[in-house]
């Protein structure tokens, strides 16, 4: 089955089984190595990509979903001059991501900030229990959330 | 000029002989999903997957059925509405932005349960469809749009002897006959549901996993309304995921008009009701107690 769909920001095609899991073929055929294929259970949440700007577990999605939807991942936001506010976000807030969890991190935190810039509390707590890894507690990443969240509103506003 | 991914059709996945690769349908009406269906007799429907999905234990593909409609490109099935009396939701809307645009607007209790199910980027695939949809099991919702009164609006296509079209057919029911016979027919597609929006001055929702599987848990949901310390109406229900949405109307019915706060007498006949309620569940002495005492913590809320 031929796959049109745009893989950060450009527009890519595959000839894949529909069945395929994306994390797979997203790693494998698009060298995609930020995401990772830990559990493929949907527990782990470091496989998270962005579909049409929601966050979505791509051990989840089979090839077919992809058709026509727009997919980023941290190879294409960490291109991007926004990336500085989440970088400076988590930076602020003393938060050290290890490798497993951080680009999965990074992407709940860009689809939280494309959704809106005054987060309430609630979807804040969401965004940092998208991913599931013990290397910092949910306090401290909610804190870093909030500081990017911040720092991107400032960003915009002197834009 | 789009940009080529090295294509790996056969490469991990023909090593994975039993997941055959599927054929995909995407209609883009509603009609165009059930002509499909109509002429691809073994097809299914696929809304968000996430049940599909999580209970393949291959890590490369997903387990599909030979035949499958995509519903992911049929607008009228994302599109909500809200009424005087009810909030009108297509099927394919998922359980994230049912919880945005209804985070205000939503019955008591209903918000909390739709965003305790699973992450938010399993919200952000499933859609209340898929999650009235699943055989085998009760969606975790269910519970509480059945005290709501929520109904379902099906569509299907009835053959008619020696004509080449298909009657469709509407179907509008409650949603607990879901459940059980005749239930949810094949080539059935839910197209609406329909929330009521009136409102309740007490709503609850508490799901509890007394052990680390998360496949065995219990919900426990109550709905009631109360004037000048008097409850005038209380719907409550209880369900494992499996053995049905446990309720009694009668008992709900009893209850209403009493006074608040209740009596031990009258407390101690709600425990002898909870325990005939959760009859089907025996054997889990943890769960029928911890029933009765969500019961009495619901009652002793709305007392004052």
């Amino acid at each position: 089955m031929i796959i049109s769909f745009f893989l950060n920001g450009n527009p890519v095609e595959i000839d894949t089984m529909p069945h395929h899991r994306s994390v797979d073929l997203l790693r494998e055929s698009f060298q995609i190595k930020s995401i990772q294929q830990s559990c493929s259970d949907a527990l782990c949440g470091t496989c998270l990509i962005l579909m049409d700007d929601r966050p979505v577990l791509s051990c989840l999605v089979p090839a077919f979903e992809l058709k026509f939807k727009d997919i980023w991942t941290m190879e294409g936001i960490s291109s991007k001059k926004s990336y500085a506010d989440i970088v400076g976000g988590y930076k602020s807030a003393h938060v050290q991501l290890c490798n497993s969890c951080a680009p999965a991190r990074a992407l709940a935190t860009e689809a939280l900030l494309r959704q809106t810039l005054r987060p309430s509390a609630e979807l804040v707590r969401e965004t940092a229990e998208s991913v599931n890894c013990s290397c910092c507690s949910t306090r401290r990443v909610m804190d870093a959330i909030l500081r990017a969240a911040k720092l991107r509103e400032k960003r915009i506003h002197e834009s | 000029m789009p940009f080529y991914g090295r294509q790996n059709s056969e490469r991990n996945v023909s090593m994975n002989l039993k997941y055959t690769s599927p054929r995909v349908f995407f209609p883009k009406s509603i009609s165009e999903a059930l002509e499909r269906n109509r002429s691809e007799a073994d097809a299914v429907f696929w809304a968000g997957g996430t049940h599909l999905s999580r209970y393949t234990e291959n890590k490369t593909v997903i387990s599909l059925p030979k035949n499958v409609i995509s519903l992911g490109m049929v607008e009228e099935l994302a599109r909500a509405s809200r009424s005087e009396h009810s909030l009108e939701i297509g099927s394919m809307m998922t359980l994230d932005r049912l919880a945005a645009i209804g985070r205000n607007t939503l019955p008591a209790g209903l918000y909390d349960a739709i965003i305790r199910i699973g992450s938010r980027p399993m919200r952000c695939r499933a859609t209340i469809g898929g999650h009235l949809a699943v055989k085998d099991k009760i969606g975790d919702l269910r519970p509480l749009l059945q005290l709501l009164e929520t109904t379902v609006e099906t569509r299907s296509l009835k053959e008619r002897h020696g004509r080449r079209k298909a009657l469709s057919l509407t179907r509008k029911f409650p949603i607990a006959l879901l459940e059980g016979k005749p239930g949810l027919g094949g080539g059935e597609l839910i197209c609406r549901i329909s929330i009521p929006t009136e409102s309740w001055d007490y709503g609850t929702y508490k799901k509890i996993i007394p052990t680390e599987d998360e496949e065995r848990f219990f919900i426990f949901t109550a709905l009631a309304r109360v004037e000048k310390e008097v409850l005038t109406d209380l719907r409550m229900a209880f369900s494992d995921g499996y053995t049905g949405v446990l309720r009694d109307r009668d008992v709900e019915v009893g209850m209403a008009g009493r006074p608040l706060r209740l009596n031990t007498k009258e407390l101690e006949s709600l425990d002898d009701a909870v325990d005939t309620i959760t009859e089907p569940w025996e054997k889990r002495d943890y769960e029928k107690e911890t029933a009765k005492r969500l019961v009495r913590s619901f009652m002793n809320h709305i007392s004052r």
